[in-house]
């Protein structure tokens, strides 16, 4: 799932079409949008607005794990309109530090940072852009995401040559970001890839669903029984697993738990080294699909 | 090797930060006041970055040389540890830098000549006695070399110090930058070692061992002295049977006179590290099982501990003298 935090409609649109996004709500003047594999937040214009709506979207929607992408128009000094950079520092003209989101996959975009401006400025730099949302952004967003998680996306609209006068052309700033969909695609498929974490299976549900059925857990306990229960369903097979349904039946809560714990040392000192099968000494791969050499 | 390289504002200027940037012409270049700007802040994701960690050149502020704990020691009369480098090209699933750091960036302190000049002070300021200097603790001490130029800096120191041992602690086959010296004999060059099974499963971008190996006895043909770091053990099925052959495989392949010094030590770690390691890597059989802690350390249980330790000690002992020999155990187990 991916969070877009866009500050204009114009900029949002694109975006909402692309993923065919529908109307869920909103938070004061910040209005959501949600589809199957992303969200979006319409924020409005300034660093505390698009904070302030990044925040409530995080809060409507808790989910670990997920990237959160903002994505706007920049001014920049001479960088032609249409070009697009993903941000490696985050300043602001009213907040004291410095963010540096961490991009550790390749981007379809060269890296630069921003400084975030409390008001529009023409005063352009070269080596950074201006934006009016990344530095609110991101401070809210990393309460949501790691900083590998937490990126600004912005595309130049205005420069030296071509000054923002305050209008906007929302016609012309829809077709900036529309131009950037496919690149914004590319790099979604990629974070999703490399930071994807296996959700828990059903056999694990359901486990812990009989066990708080049979036992009263306390807090303590209940914590207990769901780590076991997350790490037998990443070492065992399902046939193994399938046989554990009886442990509950036959013991006391104490010793249920107990069970587990040394159903999980037993197989994670089998998993824990991939060993060559002796008996085919040729490559083969263990139980947890790895390969192992002889 | 690096898209991205952060240097610190005090080290822009530095030769050594100079030559790095023209080698990574490429890399995206960013600027920053302090490296704790992005080493250190809480949300970060070891997991992720350590698929492609970037580069942070800084200078090393405050102390640079550190004394060890007192269990650490190689039987020099004081022991010392420095870190020209915070985190490692390699991805050891036990090791304790994943858990230690917030960020799998890598930090290249470029200001070598004030960690040599402390050395200097901390071995002039007692001559009589010998140091020992531990240079790999917060990293590979090869592995990153043709990145770093360590050696190129820190033979020649040594060589000019006799009173002062260097220990290069590595999994890296890069022994070249010592291959093309004369041996001389206050530096140690120690190799982690485990069993195949286990570098396979856990030491992620390693070398193979046997090309660990290989590197060891070319350092050894060309005299220079090597040490052995059996640490940690990892308890497995059939571990003991297992460690007792491929000890048994590593004294075999060694010249027992080129040996310097033997560690041993079993898996081990602060109980705020291993949450650290283990929320990391949910779904890594290491952290699951067979496990206890004990005054604040996350360790195998007592009696695993005691035979796998034991079992290697014993092993260990018919191929080694105890005189080279540096156990790492817990003073619970009182071994």
């Amino acid at each position: 799932m991916v969070h877009y935090v866009i500050a204009l409609p114009c900029e949002a649109q694109p975006i909402i079409q692309h993923y065919a996004l529908k109307p869920c709500g909103g938070h004061g003047r910040a209005r959501f949008f949600e589809g199957e594999n992303a969200r979006l937040v319409v924020t409005g214009i300034s660093s505390l607005q698009s904070a302030i709506a990044t925040t409530a979207l995080g809060n409507r929607f808790p989910e670990s794990g997920s990237l959160w992408l903002n994505v706007g128009i920049c001014g920049h000094a001479d960088a032609a309109i249409g070009k697009a950079f993903i941000a490696n520092r985050i300043a602001s003209d009213n907040s004291r530090g410095t963010f540096y989101p961490q991009l550790p996959w390749s981007s379809p975009w060269s890296g630069i940072g921003i400084k975030t401006l409390s008001v529009p400025s023409t005063r352009y730099e070269a080596d950074q852009v201006f934006d009016m949302e990344g530095f609110g952004f991101y401070t809210a967003a990393l309460v949501f995401g790691s900083s590998e998680l937490v990126q600004c996306v912005k595309i130049v609209s205005d420069n030296a040559a071509q000054p923002a006068d305050g209008d906007f052309d929302n016609a012309a700033i829809s077709n900036l970001v529309a131009a950037q969909i496919p690149s914004i695609e590319t790099f979604v498929e990629t974070v999703e890839k490399s930071s994807g974490k296996p959700d828990a299976s059903e056999w694990a549900s359901e486990f812990k669903r009989m066990a708080k059925s049979r036992y009263s857990f306390t807090e303590t306990e209940s914590h207990q029984l769901a780590s076991r229960v997350r790490q037998l369903d990443a070492l065992l097979e399902s046939d193994e697993k399938a046989v554990l349904g009886g442990l509950s039946s036959r013991t006391s809560k104490k010793e249920f738990l107990k069970e587990l714990q040394c159903l999980i040392d037993r197989h994670s000192a089998l998993n824990v080294c991939d060993q060559p099968d002796e008996e085919n000494a040729q490559i083969s791969t263990n139980r947890k699909g790895r390969a192992v050499y002889p | 090797m690096f898209d991205r390289i952060y240097i610190e504002e005090a080290v822009r200027e530095h030769p050594r930060t100079q030559t790095l940037l023209e080698r990574y012409p490429k890399a995206e270049r960013i600027e920053c006041t302090r490296y704790g700007e992005i080493f250190n802040p809480k949300r970060q994701n070891f997991r992720l970055q350590k698929q492609n960690p970037a580069l942070i050149l800084a200078e090393k502020r405050g102390t640079r040389v550190l004394p060890t704990p007192p269990e650490y020691g190689l039987g020099a009369d004081r022991h010392f540890y420095f870190s020209h480098m915070l985190n490692c090209l390699y991805d050891c699933r036990y090791c304790f830098l994943q858990g230690m750091y917030q960020s799998a960036n890598y930090i290249l302190f470029v200001n070598f000549e004030d960690f040599q000049a402390e050395i200097r002070d901390t071995v002039e300021s007692d001559p009589n006695k010998s140091c020992f200097f531990f240079s790999g603790y917060d990293c590979d001490s090869l592995a990153m070399d043709r990145v770093t130029g360590f050696t190129d800096a820190f033979l020649p120191f040594f060589e000019k110090h006799p009173n002062a041992w260097l220990e290069l602690r590595t999994k890296s086959v890069n022994v070249s930058p010592l291959l093309k010296r004369a041996p001389f004999p206050n530096v140690v060059t120690a190799f982690s070692l485990n069993p195949e099974p286990v570098a396979n499963s856990l030491e992620h971008k390693a070398p193979p061992v046997k090309a660990r190996l290989a590197a060891l006895k070319k350092l050894t043909d060309a005299g220079w002295k090597i040490g052995l770091r059996f640490d940690p053990l990892i308890y497995f099925e059939n571990c003991v049977e297992v460690y007792e052959a491929f000890l048994d495989q590593v004294f075999a392949s060694i010249p027992a006179d080129s040996i310097h010094s033997i560690t041993l030590g079993t898996f081990r770690s602060p109980k705020a590290v291993f949450k650290k390691m283990e929320t990391l890597y949910p779904e890594e059989p290491l952290f699951m099982g067979n496990l206890e802690l004990k005054d604040g350390m996350v360790g195998y249980q007592e009696q695993i501990e005691r035979e796998l330790f034991e079992r290697a000690r014993e092993r260990i002992l018919q191929h080694a003298d105890a005189s080279q020999f540096f156990p790492c155990q817990s003073e619970a187990l009182g071994l």
